[in-house]
């Protein structure tokens, strides 16, 4: 009984992991670099590890979700992750699944009369 | 962009993440981390509450454990061979395949034009000859193939166990970066490796092949060097010998620098090699004893010349010549290794 914190901040963990995706790939319609993204995920309510951000804008990079640029304009160069046109699509059936999904949980949570 | 040297941390850690990924992924990683690093010191520091290295344990504290931070970067799932060692683990077994591929199909088309003196050692049919290629190349292949695999999945096996060990990490814990003397390039220990298995294949396969190929009319023929007959007692020793070389050139390879158990390692494997050598060089009458006879007999030359070495053959000052020659190559060895672990084996 001891542990139920426990147990519960490993669920919540597993439950937000999932959205970790679809929350990222929401503000990247326009270059975003990475620690700024974690920042204004942040202030948005949405905590993300950097350890984990850099890692998965790499991976989506690979998987042509996001398209990288790097910026050498200031004193450190910076890389910038936007959305591609399959990202774009990605994004919008995500989005349309995710609705789907909470309508679902929604009626399944509500507390039967 | 020089920040004095407590960035020392910074590149430390840098370091240790970076060495765990693929190749070509590095470079840009490495500058992802480097901004980002110091972006999060610089927000940090903005206060002015910090020093800069309070600063900088904090940042790295929080992006954590490096091995971890490199296993996300590599997609994480257990595989295998791990990116860590993908590079090496493909590199190293195109060369072989490679290597040995070609070799036994020219070793093979080599014994089929090329007749031995001895005619008890070779040989069969063209047909026969083909057949037998058809049926080894692949099988020979596959065995490298799986002990190639095999070797690199323990020596994982055996690295991560050692990672899991350090739970706690810290930032104390981070790994030196190594003095650029005490690097071993990856590129000599893997050269080390695919020499010594193909040597190993030719002179289990094909030790007819080392001597003299002599054209006879229309065909070839060969005056083996070695007393085949009795090969398969001296072929255990000599393999023994090259593998110790093998294992001690991977202990390198996996390391990537020079440090105490590189050099105990190469130490321990280069006297079982030498014994070993010492012993199928002096204890087996390993040289073909018909060798200058036959060779007389085929160039129909008298080789008697004072100074011309052919006259040593098979005599002790030539076996002892070439021991000489070998002991010097491990004691050269030996002498380097040590030199540069205890010079920069710290560093």
């Amino acid at each position: 009984m001891g542990d139920l914190n426990e147990i519960l901040s490993s669920l919540t963990l597993e439950l937000r992991r999932g959205t970790i995706v679809l929350s990222v790939l929401s503000q990247l319609n326009e270059p975003q670099y990475g620690y700024t993204l974690v920042k204004s995920m942040e202030e948005k309510g949405v905590s993300v590890d950097t350890n984990t951000l850099y890692p998965l804008l790499r991976r989506l990079e690979k998987q042509e979700i996001l398209i990288s640029e790097w910026e050498t304009d200031g004193n450190k160069p910076r890389k910038y992750y936007k959305r591609t046109e399959l990202g774009d699509k990605v994004y919008e059936k995500l989005t349309m699944q995710w609705k789907e999904m909470t309508e679902i949980m929604n009626r399944l949570l509500e507390p039967k009369k | 962009m020089k920040e004095n040297q407590s960035n020392e941390l910074i590149e430390r850690y840098l370091y240790d993440v970076i060495r765990r990924l693929p190749e070509k992924q590095r470079e840009d990683i490495e500058q992802e981390l480097r901004t980002l690093i110091e972006d999060m010191i610089e927000e940090r520091a903005e206060s002015g509450e910090y020093s800069r290295e309070e600063c900088e344990r904090y940042v790295l504290n929080e992006l954590g454990n490096p091995v971890k931070l490199a296993k996300s970067y590599r997609g994480g799932e257990d595989s295998l061979i791990s990116g860590e060692y993908y590079d090496e683990y493909c590199f190293i077994l195109k060369i072989i395949l490679i290597c040995a591929g070609v070799g036994i199909i020219v070793s093979n088309i080599a014994s089929t034009v090329i007749h031995a003196v001895d005619a008890e050692v070779i040989t069969n049919g063209t047909w026969r000859e083909m057949f037998d290629v058809g049926i080894s190349l692949p099988a020979v292949l596959l065995q490298i193939f799986g002990t190639i695999t095999l070797i690199f999945a323990i020596m994982q096996r055996y690295n991560v166990k050692i990672n899991v060990e350090e739970e706690e990490w810290s930032v104390e814990k981070l790994p030196q970066i190594p003095y650029k003397k005490a690097i071993i390039s990856r590129g000599e220990s893997a050269v080390g490796i695919v020499f010594g298995i193909l040597v190993i294949l030719l002179f289990t396969y094909r030790p007819q092949l080392m001597g003299a190929w002599i054209k006879r009319g229309d065909s070839i023929v060969s005056i083996p060097l070695f007393n085949l007959p009795i090969w398969g007692k001296v072929l255990p020793f000599f393999i023994i010998s090259v593998t110790a070389g093998i294992i001690s050139d991977f202990v390198k390879l996996v390391a990537g620098r020079y440090n105490y158990r590189v050099m105990i390692t190469t130490i321990v494997m280069d006297i079982l090699g030498f014994v070993m050598t010492f012993i199928f060089i002096k204890m087996f009458p390993i040289w073909n004893e018909n060798f200058i006879p036959e060779l007389q007999r085929e160039t129909e030359r008298v080789i008697s010349a004072k100074g011309d070495i052919l006259t040593y053959f098979n005599t002790d000052t030539f076996a002892n010549g070439i021991l000489l020659l070998i002991l010097f190559c491990f004691l050269l060895d030996i002498g380097t290794t040590v030199y540069y672990t205890v010079r920069y084996g710290n560093k």
